[in-house]
């Protein structure tokens, strides 16, 4: 058991090494501007993007739309998670079928999801649907990949264990290969979090008709270069702590599962 | 519960784990096998609770053949911290142990507080089996053992991670549950002293691929104590003939 202060003080060390990672490129992009190479239209200085974020976190359109993109993410990796959990229950309690699931999951992949995107416009049109459909099937394969991973590892002699008990088959997947499969999980929705953020904001920005991504779009078509910027800067800063946050969760879960 | 071993034989792949090895353990009777590393211990003990699939021969439990895990009968497995469930309390770890014959709430508890004090751990139903020693939690899983109450116990090297003091208490707990059970127990053991002290009979293995080198009944008065029995000339005598054969094992002694 490590105490509270070492824990804190481990943390710490990446914690400072990320401040100063960001407040170097702040600098840099400062100095980018300041040195006149790129127009103040196209890149405005991180000033006038720090004085243009109160505007935009003020604005009730922008906080609806931030609404929006977080609905349509979270509901895109619970609906991908849990499907994905599900079937990677069933496929891993039958390997045979798993490994050309596997392959055929893996051939997909192969296209990326913004490639999708315009077929998703035209099957599911602008709406939420459109987001969440083309993010699901960008993490899907992500969770379901980690769920038959996790299972496939549950130690075989806790199986014999549960079989010697003469668990029935419901107890076996249940109260063994999914929580010997949790630690796996849980990195895969980690992954599958960031990556999904990424696709509903892409969605937007190439056509969905609410959301953060569309509000980036809003304000550089109204001139307002500073404040496109600043709504990038909310959708990165809200991402990073997403992830802080996962990751800890990440974290938690693996030291309370103690397989191994 | 009465088991037969006919014929049995196991091969991993095609290297030949156990040769056909048979024998009559009848009920209630106290047996112990002994053998070198590696000659099928476990993998006799995994077959005789339908954990494995038999090459040849088969199992008999009063007389119906053994396919699968049967009903009454507990395994203590030889890897204690990879049989337990981690993530479950030592609680719902034993109460897990009993789900295929569903007894009531007040009996279950009953049980399991019983088989927690019989192993010497009564406080540790809320903790997890990671917050204990690996002496506790070999106990734990003898608790687990006990808790369906099982006719049939099949221990594979259960008092290994325990102090000697623990063990001497172990070995007594065992003695003291034939005598109230009445249950068959098959313990497997490298500890030559502990198979002459605890079992009716020891099964010496030769090396892999094991084969019965020697059945030997042990004729030393019940009930057996810890000072009283290891004090008798005959427990002497009997230790050095199952260390002779385990050390050196003769090819050829008749079985
Ligand atoms: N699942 C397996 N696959 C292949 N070979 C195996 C497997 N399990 C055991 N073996 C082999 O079969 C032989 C017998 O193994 P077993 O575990 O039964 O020995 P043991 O007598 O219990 O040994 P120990 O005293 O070290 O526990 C060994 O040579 C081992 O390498
Ligand atoms: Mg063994």
């Amino acid at each position: 058991m490590t105490s509270t202060v070492e824990r804190m003080r481990a943390a710490a060390a990446p914690a400072a090494l990320g401040i100063a990672g960001v407040a170097l490129v702040v600098a840099a992009w400062a100095a980018l501007v300041a040195s006149g190479l790129v127009a103040e239209r196209s890149l405005p200085s991180p000033l006038a993007v720090a004085a243009a974020l109160p505007v935009v976190l003020g604005d009730p359109a922008f906080l609806a739309a931030l609404a929006d993109t977080g609905a349509a993410w979270l509901g895109a990796l619970a609906l991908a998670s849990s499907a994905a959990v599900l079937l990677g229950l069933m496929l891993g309690s039958a390997p045979w079928i798993a490994r050309p699931a596997l392959v055929a999951v893996s051939a997909l992949r192969s296209i990326p999801s913004t490639a999708l995107i315009p077929l998703a416009i035209l099957l599911f049109g602008l709406g939420a649907a459109m987001k969440v459909s083309v993010a699901v099937y960008a993490v899907l394969p992500i969770v379901l990949i980690n769920t038959i991973a996790g299972i496939a590892g549950t130690e075989p002699l806790r199986m014999a264990a549960a079989r010697s008990m003469r668990w029935p088959w419901w107890r076996r997947w249940l109260q063994l290969q999914l929580p010997s499969a949790v630690p796996s999980i849980v990195t895969g929705v980690r992954v599958a979090a960031g990556i999904a953020l990424v696709v509903v904001v892409s969605a937007e920005l190439l056509g969905a008709r609410s959301g953060a991504g569309l509000a980036v779009v809003q304000y550089q078509q109204a001139l307002r270069i500073d404040a496109a910027y600043a709504t990038v800067t909310v959708i990165g800063v809200l991402g990073a702590l997403l992830y802080a946050g996962l990751a800890l969760a990440e974290r938690r879960t693996i030291e309370r599962m103690r397989i191994g | 519960m009465e088991i037969t071993i006919e014929r049995l034989a196991k091969r991993y792949g095609d290297r030949p784990a156990l040769d056909p090895i048979s024998a009559r353990i009848g009920q209630g009777e106290f047996v112990a096998v002994v053998g070198p590393s590696g000659c099928g211990k476990s993998t006799l003990l995994m077959l005789l609770a339908g954990l494995l699939p038999a090459g040849e021969g088969r199992v008999l439990l009063d007389e119906v053949p053994v396919d699968g895990p049967p009903a009454g009968v507990s395994v203590v497995f030889q890897d204690y911290a990879r049989s337990l469930f981690p993530w479950l309390t030592v609680r719902r770890n034993l109460a897990l142990a009993a789900v295929a014959e569903r007894p009531a709430r007040a009996e279950l508890e009953h049980r399991i507080d019983r088989a927690l004090r019989s192993v010497g751990l009564p406080d540790t139903a809320a903790r997890f089996p990671w917050q204990l020693s690996g002496g506790q939690q070999q106990r734990v899983a003898i608790a687990r053992a006990l808790v369906a109450e099982p006719r049939v116990l099949l221990m594979d090297e259960p008092f290994a991670a325990v102090d000697a003091q623990t063990r001497a208490d172990l070995q007594d707990l065992v003695l003291r549950l034939r005598e109230e059970y009445g249950v068959t127990i098959v313990l497997v053991t490298h500890d030559v002293d502990e198979s002459v002290y605890l079992a009716d009979r020891v099964l010496v293995l030769s090396p892999a691929p094991g084969r019965v080198l020697r059945d030997l009944v042990v004729d030393l008065p019940a009930p057996r104590g810890q000072l009283v029995t290891k004090a008798l000339p005959r427990f002497a005598e009997l230790r050095a003939e199952v260390f002779r054969l385990v050390m050196r094992p003769v090819d050829g002694a008749a079985p």
